[in-house]
Parts: structure tokens; sequence; C-alpha cells
């Protein structure tokens, strides 16, 4: 379960982030939709503990992010947008690492590992330096990592970028096999399409706030667009109709 | 040559841009800069006006052996950054994969980038060493036509260092991957270095001063090269106007443009044939398995674990294996230069035999402790995310950065104390007791520094330039404290300790020493420990 309460974040000036009061129940699968420097990222990485609130709070399954830190980020796994990861260790290494600081037990982490290493389609390249993986095999790399120790919330950044059409589907799957385990996904993306077919509920944050959520239904009604997609929907939202500008500009 | 200038224009605002971080600033930056520039220029030229006029019997033509000095000095700065700068520009920038994709050729790249190089490499030239041209100038009211020549002799001069290097650089691009290239060309770069160092020693106008009897016949013979050096052609064509052949001088001058001019050429020429292959070969990656042997083993504690990472990484980065290698270069030259060969003389407990072994200590404990954790500290940039949202307590994070440099600090100390004592027989075990605590006290100092400083700056992002795995900050503050930790550690406190050995004895001494080394340990280093420690839990990761 992931809780914010008036989570905000401010560089000088700038709100990066405002008063943002979410909360994802345990077993949904929540996609996070903004375009882009709408503070998605930002949110991601104070639900994480990678960037401290100016104000407000981050609960984990009801941990306090800022009290008890440790606890709390026990039980998140991350997959961040940009999958940079340790280049001069094996993807081998890197997840006997990974698993050695989550504390996993040897005996249990071996057997994990290669698991994952098989879902993955990755045990090849197992004992190759990470360095010289492709952008795609990195992102599985990073999946792998935050699946390990088996975390209650799975907090993911743009997760099929650079993904192959058939990778990207085996992210989806297990997205929902994770949900329907009881565990809680928060996912941020672009590709409109996915969080229309996974998600159980959507937030639209613009310019830090949140101005939308619920069900796709929900906000169709909301909104009053009926039958329309969800890229109209967050296109009306957003103000992102200048778009239609821009393709009479190509017409032309 | 539209297009050559673009690219040229756009790497210099994005140069200036990189330096005024913020939009707000950008409008003072050229102002701000130009005045900067007016005023060291000025600075420099007084000086200049000021040493010129300096009369020194034995040394008739001092205006022109400073001048010839003043361009030697900036052809060395020039040439050793040569090699990085040439890689970095040419063959890694960001841009480059964007440049490829568009319709300009591989010679209108090339062009652009060397434009580029001149233009900010001329911004020295013109402010360190055009004020000596322009000093001599006004000193002996030479006309404008010298301004004129000597004003474009500066701009050409960094031609030569940039062709060179592009010269160096290009057939290796063209053979190996960019990792690769970048490990070679360090290499090259720390070979260079002592070269360029050589060199000079045979350029040095200084050498001038002494008749070529106190030279060896090898020596003689390799004064006369020196006349080739470009430092040469600028005192040549200086002294023509002196002497009033007017139309000498600019012969001089304009053939040192000319050949400057002829040197891009030749470089353009290569580079319309070779330069992208060599962009195409440097974007490849190898294909590296690692051996099963190696592999950082599962179900370590977490701090093992850590250790571990970091060693298999480092032992797998090559730039930092050059470093280390640099590291003992220096040592090993420390060690037989000022170490063991004159301590051989020096007496039991003597002044010199304890300064020796402390400053012996203090030296090998600033390269392995103090560089050594700053390398291991920042190999984490890349990656840093993973440790932080990870559920690892500040603490084992802290002292899994901790163990290894201080290790190696210790393990090194203990090797030279047995060394010492094998090399210099009883004359060393006096000396020895009294510098025992500083065996364990120093590399905890250093590498606590280390890790305090390092924790101060919180930019863990991926070096482009592989001139900064360390950020420039870290190392300056670093060094400025290092410098401070020299003075005292090294020369003060041994001094003070070797006057305490002559009066009161050697437990009285070794005493003192301890509790000096304690009290800078516990009430120094502990606090820093947890200082580091907390600044760990508030990193965060920003933009």
């Amino acid at each position: 379960m992931i809780e914010t309460v008036d989570l905000t974040k401010k560089y000088g000036e700038f709100v990066a982030v405002n008063h943002l009061n979410l909360h994802v129940k345990s077993g949904e699968i929540y996609g996070f939709l903004g375009p882009n420097g709408a503070g998605k990222t930002t949110t991601i990485r104070m639900l994480t503990g990678l960037l401290q609130p100016t104000s407000g709070k981050v609960f984990i399954d009801g941990i306090n992010m800022e009290e008890e830190p440790i606890k709390a980020k026990a039980r998140i796994g991350l997959i961040p947008d940009t999958p940079s990861v340790y280049p001069k260790l094996t993807g081998n290494e890197f997840l006997n690492f990974i698993a050695a600081i989550y504390e996993i037990p040897p005996e249990e982490s071996v057997h994990k590992v290669k698991e994952i290493l098989e879902m993955l389609e990755l045990s090849h390249k197992a004992d190759e330096l990470i360095e010289t993986y492709s952008h795609g095999m990195k992102q599985k790399i990073v999946i792998a990592a935050a699946l390990l120790h088996d975390p209650s919330v799975l907090i993911l950044d743009e997760p099929t970028v650079g993904l192959d059409p058939k990778s990207a589907k085996l992210i989806k799957d297990l997205l929902r096999v994770y949900a329907s385990r009881g565990k809680t996904v928060f996912m941020s993306t672009h590709i409109l399409e996915i969080a229309e077919r996974m998600c159980d509920r959507v937030g639209i944050i613009n310019h830090g706030t949140l101005i939308a959520e619920g069900t796709i239904e929900e906000l169709r009604r909301r909104v009053g667009e009926g039958e329309g997609t969800l890229e109209d929907l967050f296109l009306k939202l957003t103000g992102g109709e200048d778009t239609k500008d821009l393709l009479k500009f190509l017409e032309d | 040559m539209k297009k050559e200038f673009y690219i040229a224009k756009a790497l210099i605002l994005s140069r200036l841009n990189s330096i005024a971080k913020k939009k707000k600033y950008r409008k003072f930056l050229i102002p701000s800069i130009l005045a900067i520039i007016a005023v060291v220029f000025y600075f420099i030229q007084k000086f200049a006006i000021y040493l010129f006029g300096l009369r020194l019997g034995f040394l008739p033509n001092l205006p022109l052996y400073l001048l010839n000095l003043a361009v030697l000095a900036m052809l060395i700065f020039l040439f050793l950054g040569s090699i990085t700068t040439i890689l970095s520009v040419f063959y890694l920038s960001n841009d480059i994969t964007l440049l490829l994709s568009m319709p300009v050729s591989g010679k209108k790249v090339f062009a652009g980038r060397f434009l580029y190089v001149i233009a900010e490499d001329s911004v020295y030239t013109l402010v360190l060493v055009f004020p000596f041209f322009t000093a001599f100038g006004i000193m002996n009211r030479l006309g404008i036509l010298y301004f004129l020549l000597s004003f474009l002799f500066c701009i050409v001069l960094p031609v030569l260092p940039a062709v060179f290097a592009f010269l160096v650089v290009m057939p290796l691009a063209n053979r190996v991957s960019s990792e690769r290239l970048q490990n070679i060309t360090m290499v090259i770069s720390v070979l260079l270095g002592m070269a360029v160092y050589f060199v000079t020693q045979i350029a040095n106008p200084a050498y001038g001063l002494f008749k070529n009897n106190h030279l060896t016949g090898i020596g003689t013979k390799l004064l006369l090269i020196s006349k080739f050096f470009p430092s040469w052609a600028a005192a040549e064509f200086s002294a023509k106007f002196l002497q009033g052949s007017v139309l000498a001088g600019s012969g001089i001058a304009l053939l040192f443009i000319g050949a400057n001019v002829l040197l891009f050429y030749l470089a353009y020429a290569l580079a319309s044939k070779y330069y992208i292959k060599g962009l195409f070969n440097a974007r490849r990656t190898e294909r590296v398995v690692v051996k099963r042997k190696w592999i950082v083993k599962p179900g370590q504690s977490p701090i093992r674990a850590l250790i571990n990472k970091d060693l298999k990484m480092l032992m797998r980065d090559t730039k930092v294996k050059v470093l280390l290698f640099s590291n003992l270069a220096y040592l090993a030259f420390f060690a037989v230069a000022f170490g063991f060969m004159p301590s051989k003389s020096t007496q039991s407990g003597s002044f010199s035999s304890i300064v020796f072994l402390i400053m012996m200590y203090v030296i090998v404990d600033y390269f392995l402790c103090g560089q050594n954790t700053l390398i291991n500290l920042f190999i984490d940039r890349e990656s840093i995310w993973v440790i932080l949202t990870s559920p690892l307590k500040s603490a084992v994070f802290y002292w899994s950065k901790f163990i290894p440099p201080f290790s190696l600090g210790i393990i090194v100390n203990l090797l030279l104390l047995v060394l010492s004592l094998i090399l210099m027989g009883v004359k060393a075990s006096y000396a020895s007791i009294i510098s025992l605590p500083v065996v364990i006290a120093m590399p905890f100092i250093f590498t606590v520094t280390a890790l305090f400083i390092g924790f101060q700056f919180t930019n863990f992002h991926t070096p482009k330039d592989p001139r900064k795995l360390i950020s420039g900050r870290v190392v300056l503050v670093l060094a400025v404290v290092y410098f401070v930790y020299i003075l005292i550690f090294g020369i003060g406190i041994p001094i003070l300790l070797s006057f305490i050995a002559k009066f009161k004895g050697i437990s009285f001494t070794f005493l003192v020493s301890l509790i000096i080394f304690a009290i800078v340990s516990f009430g120094g280093g502990f606090p820093l420990v947890m200082l580091s420690i907390k600044k760990y839990e508030g990193l965060q990761i920003t933009e």
C-alpha cells in the first residue's frame, strides 16, 4: 500500500509536486500519467526515498518513509526510467549483490537469481559485463533486481521503454500476476494504451498537481468524453489539445 | 565553410552554457569573461614589462628568453591536455551520433570541431602568452605589424598540439572500441607527460645561459634541435623586429603561421578519409565474458557484498588501473629518490630519520588512502540509486567504503616499516618506534577525510570525460586539505618529535607521538565519520 499526505517538493520558487494525496491499495495497479515535466519522476523519487519532500509524508505499507526509511525501502522494488547499473559487474554478480544487500538467504538467492534470469531470457548473458548489454537487456536486469526480493510495493518509471514487444508483454503479464498476489504496483507511463488496458485506477498529474484520479470509466464520465480513448481524455485534461494545431501545421 | 562554423558555434555555445548553468546568468557571462580576460591580460603584461626591464649582467637578452619560455610553457600545457581534449571533443562527445545522422560530411564535422578546439585554446594563448608579446612590443616601440603578427602567432599556436593529438588518436580510434581507446589514450597521456618533460629540458632556454662545454656532446646536439621548437620562432621573429629587420621578422612569423595552416590542411585531408570510420568504430561495444572464478559470490553479508562489488569493479576498470599504476610509479620514485638512498647515511634517532619515516607514511597514505578512497566512493556514482533505494544502513555503506583503502594503507605502511628496518638496520629501529602510531593513524585520518569531503559533493552523475572520474571540486578541496595535512603531519609533528627525541629519549617521545596521533584520530577523525554517515542519510538524487 502506498499513501502520500500533502506531498510537496519545491525547488526554490518552483513547485515540482504540489500537495499530492495518493492512496494506492494492495493488489492494485495504479497508473501515474502526466505530460513531460509534470512531476512524475519527482514523485517517484520521493516515494522511493531518493528525494526528501519539502513537506508532506510518504507511507509504504503504513511505514513512514521519513521516520523508518530502512524498513520502508525493504518493501519497495524500483524500476527507474534509465537503467543505470554497475557497468563493470556481470548480470549474475549484480543480482547476487542485490540479494546480499536485501539479505536474501544464500540458498534462496542462488535459486531465485537463476530462475529470474531464465524468466527474463538473460541466462545466456549472465556472465557478461552489464556495460555490454543493450538498452533493453539493461532494463530487464533492473526489472530482475527489483523483483528479486519479492517487494510488496513495485514502483515503475516508464517500465516498457526500450523493451521489445515480447519482453513488454512479459512485463505486463508479470505485473498482473504480481497485483493478483496482493502486491501494489505503481507505474508511471507515457504509453496510454498500457495504462488503459492494465491499470485499475489512474491518476493524472499536471504542473505538480493531481488533476484527476479514478478508473478510466470514472474519468470519462467526469470529463464527458463518452466513448473516447484515454488519449483524448488525457489531452483534454492536460491541455494537450494544442497538438491539433501541430497536426494542422503538418497537414498544411 | 558554413556548416563547419555552425558546428563550432554550437559547441562554443554549449561550453558557455555549461559555465553559466542558470539562464539568468547567461547575459552576464560574455561581459564577465571579457572583463576577467582584460584584468588578467593587464596584470600579465605589467608583470612581463617588469621582468623585461630587469638588468641581469650575465643575460643580455632576458626579454627574448622570457618570451621563448612563455611560449614553451604554453606549448607544454597544450600538449599535455591535447590527447584527452581531442578524444572527448572528436570522438566521445554526445552530439556526434546526431551529427552522423545528418547530411554533413566527416571532414566538415572534423573542421567544425577543430575550429572549436583552436578557439578555446587560443583564449588561453591570448590571455597568457600574448601579453608577453605586447609587453615586448610596447617596451621596444615595435609598431602595429608586430602586434598583428604576434596576435596571429598566438591564435595558431594551439594548432600543432591539436594536430599532433589528432594524428595519435585517429589511427587508434579506427582500430579499437571506445573503452579501449580511452584506456590507451590515458596511458599515452602519461607517457606524453614524461616525454614533454624530457623535451622541455632540452628546449628550455635556460640552458642557453650556460656555455656549451657544460653540456655533454649529446646535450649540445639536442640543444640544436631546440631551434626547431615553435618557442624559438617567437623569440626569433621578435628579435628580428627589434633589430629593425621588419621583413625578416614578418617572414619568420608568416612562415610559422603558414606552417600551422598547412598542418591543419594535412589533418583535414586525412580526416576526410579516415575520421568517420573511427567515429563508427569508437561506438562499437565489445563482448566481455568474465571468468567464473572472479564473480561476486552469493550469500554474503551486505558489507562484504559491497566491498566485493567495489573491488571487482575497480579491478576491471582500466582507467582506475592506470591511476593506480601512476600512484605506484610516484611512490617508487619517492622511495628511491628521497627515501632509502639518502637515509642510509642518517644517524639513529636523528632528526632526518624520524622526519623521513613519518613523511614517507604521510606521502604513501596520501596516495593510497586519499585518492583511492575517492575512486572507491565515486565508482558508485552511476548506480547510486541502487544503494539509496535499498534497505542499507548508512553506516554499512560508509564502512564498506572505508575498509579497503584503510586496510591497503595499513598493509603498505607495515611493509614499509619492515623494509626500512631491513634496509636501514638498527638506525631505523629508534625512529620506527616513534613513528609507529603514524602507521595506523595516518591511513585513518586520510581515509575519513577523503570520505567526508567526498560525501559533501553529492553529484553522482556519470562522467562523460575520462579526465573527470572524480569531480574537479572534490579534487581541489581535498588537495588543499591534504596540503595542510602534509605540512602538519609530514613536517610539523615529525620536527617536533625529533626535537623531543633529542632531549627526552625514545620512551617519552613514543608516548608523545602516541598521544598526539590518538588525539588527532579520536578528536578529529571520529567526528568526521559521524558527520559523513549523517550526510549519507540525507543524500538525494536531484537533476
